[in-house]
Parts: C-alpha cells; sequence; structure tokens
C-alpha cells in the first residue's frame, strides 16, 4: 500500500530522479558491448544534407571490402537511396534506417538494426547518421569514433557555426576540395576555426568522388 | 529539431513514473536541463504539451531549471491520483 498526501491542486508530487543522459549513455554502452564482443571497429559518419557521407563510406568500403567483412547502416528520413548507391561495392551488408521524420540515429535506433547484421564475418561497420550538423551531435551511438564530414559549398565557416558537431567528433573530412575555387570558399578557414575549437584534431582533405583523401581518412582512423 | 526526441524521452519516463504510482492524469513535471545540451526551451514545452495531451494529460505545467552541465534530469511529476474508495464502499469489502 502507498499513501501520499494530496496538495491542494488534487494531486500528488512523485519524486522521479532520472537523469536521460545517463540513460542515453547505457544504450550507448550497449552497442559498443555488441560490437565489442564480436571484435568489430564502427564509425559514425556525421554530416549536412550533401556533404558528402555517402561518398566517402561507398569509397571506404570499396577500398576495405577486400580484406574486411564491412557493413553499412545508412540512416535517413525517408527513402533507400543512400543504401542502394552503398550496395555493390562489397560491403556484406548494407541496412537503411529511416527515421520517419527524426532528426538524428540514436543508440536505441542503431541497435536495432544491429540485430540485422550477420553474426559473424564483419570486423568493420559505418553507420550513416541522418544529413544534419547540429541533432547528431547530442546522441552517441556507442561507436569507436565519429568522423564529420563538411563540404567546400557549406561555406568557410561552417565548423565555427556548428560547434558542437565538432566538439562530439574525431576526425573531420573537408570534402569536394575540387569546387572550393569555384564557390569561393577558403579551405584553409575551417581548418583554422578547428584548430581554435579542438587543437590538434586531424581534418583530411578529401573529393571523394575522384578518391582523394580517402586513403588518409582510412589510415586516421586506423583502418589502412 | 532533437528537442522532440529529449521530450519524447522525458515524457515516456513522467508517464511510466505516473503508471507504477497508479496515476491517471499528470499535472506536471519538473526538469533540470543542462545548458550544454543546447535545448530551445520553448520547443521542449512544446512537444512536452503535445505528447501529455495525446496521453490524456491536456494542459500540464513544465517547469524547467537550467543547470550548469550535460543532465537531462526528470525530477519529479505532479500526478493526479484516482479517488479513494468510498468510506462505506471500502466497509463493504472489509478494508
Amino acid at each position: 500500500m502507498r499513501l501520499f498526501e494530496t496538495n491542494e491542486r488534487g494531486s500528488v508530487e512523485i519524486q522521479i530522479g532520472e537523469d536521460l543522459q545517463a540513460r542515453l549513455e547505457e544504450l550507448a554502452e550497449r552497442n559498443r558491448e555488441w560490437f565489442r564482443r564480436r571484435g568489430i571497429r564502427a564509425f559514425d559518419i556525421a554530416g549536412s544534407v550533401g556533404a558528402g557521407k555517402t561518398s566517402l563510406i561507398a569509397a571506404m568500403v570499396e577500398r576495405l571490402s577486400g580484406k574486411h567483412g564491412v557493413a553499412v547502416i545508412a540512416g535517413d528520413v525517408a527513402t533507400t537511396y543512400d543504401a542502394e548507391r552503398v550496395a555493390g561495392k562489397g560491403a556484406r551488408k548494407v541496412l537503411q534506417i529511416n527515421t520517419g521524420g527524426m532528426c538524428h540515429l540514436d543508440a536505441k535506433l542503431v541497435y536495432r538494426a544491429l540485430e540485422h547484421l550477420p553474426e559473424s564475418g564483419l570486423d568493420i561497420v559505418f553507420v550513416e547518421n541522418v544529413g544534419n550538423l547540429i541533432c547528431p551531435s547530442y546522441f552517441s551511438l556507442g561507436v569507436e569514433a565519429r568522423v564529420a564530414v563538411v563540404s567546400a559549398s557549406e561555406g568557410s565557416h561552417v565548423i565555427a557555426k556548428h560547434p558542437a558537431m565538432f566538439q562530439s567528433a574525431d576526425l573531420v573530412a573537408l570534402n569536394k576540395v575540387d569546387i572550393a575555387e569555384a564557390v569561393g570558399m577558403d579551405l584553409d578557414q575551417p581548418v583554422r576555426e578547428l584548430e581554435t575549437l579542438r587543437p590538434g584534431m586531424r581534418v583530411v582533405k578529401t573529393n571523394c568522388v575522384s578518391g582523394e583523401g580517402v586513403d588518409e581518412v582510412l589510415q586516421a582512423l586506423g583502418l589502412a | 529539431m532533437h528537442e522532440f526526441s529529449i521530450a519524447a524521452e522525458i515524457w515516456g519516463s513522467v508517464a511510466r513514473a505516473a503508471r507504477e504510482h497508479g496515476g491517471k492524469r499528470v499535472k506536471g513535471v519538473t526538469l533540470e536541463i543542462g545548458a550544454l545540451n543546447l535545448i530551445e526551451e520553448e520547443q521542449l514545452r512544446f512537444w512536452l504539451e503535445v505528447l501529455a495531451e495525446k496521453d490524456g494529460s491536456a494542459g500540464v505545467e513544465v517547469k524547467v531549471t537550467t543547470t550548469e552541465g550535460r543532465e537531462i534530469k526528470v525530477v519529479s511529476a505532479e500526478v493526479v491520483l484516482p479517488d479513494p474508495p468510498a468510506a462505506d464502499e471500502a466497509g463493504e469489502r472489509g478494508e
């Protein structure tokens, strides 16, 4: 039996005291443990719509699939275009998560996808986050590292304008360097801004269409 | 935009606690939100009100205290409990 004293509003105050950040971190840890038990190295590839996340993943899968069992989990609000673009590059499994409106992936959504991966034969998983340079910053997926992909067309101050993403990232791929001049981007500016925000953090300049810089990204992630 | 998913997690926690206590409606929610989460308070309130309304708790009062850290703490919920059985009813059942 529980006894509560009703207040003048005809209600009772229930103490909850639950920290949701701590719960979200527990869910991320569950994913970390899932990967650890299977000897899988997992990476979150985040960035704006059109930054080149899918192109980077496709290029990395192409280079790794001969020696590694790679799986890709692609997150989008809708459609399976990204999964289709990566399929055929040699991944053992490509899964698409449709968030149905949610602006980021979270550890729960990724865990649900993990259950659909093959039980054996994988050692690398790339998770492509929803195209968004803001919201994914706050949700840990329980992976080894996050790569933030930004492109030359996003403006010279893209890093300074989105500090949370670059605080949460471990590596930056500065993509579409081939069009920088055409769109008037000073490629050194984001590098300087990152140095102020995260001193010593690595930036790799890439052109994921030609393949420039992709080996360097793999090297930086310890995958080459 | 991530305020919606945070609101959904918060409401899940509140609704669970209310259910466990046999509550029939939630009147208020008290939260502590760390500034480092960069959560837009008005959006969070809006989504909590929408979720509460869908769950039969329209008009829920949301109190937010901003703290310095990263926590998103559901401190307490004000819940309306079902009316206790009338004295003669309880007597008939031997309570």
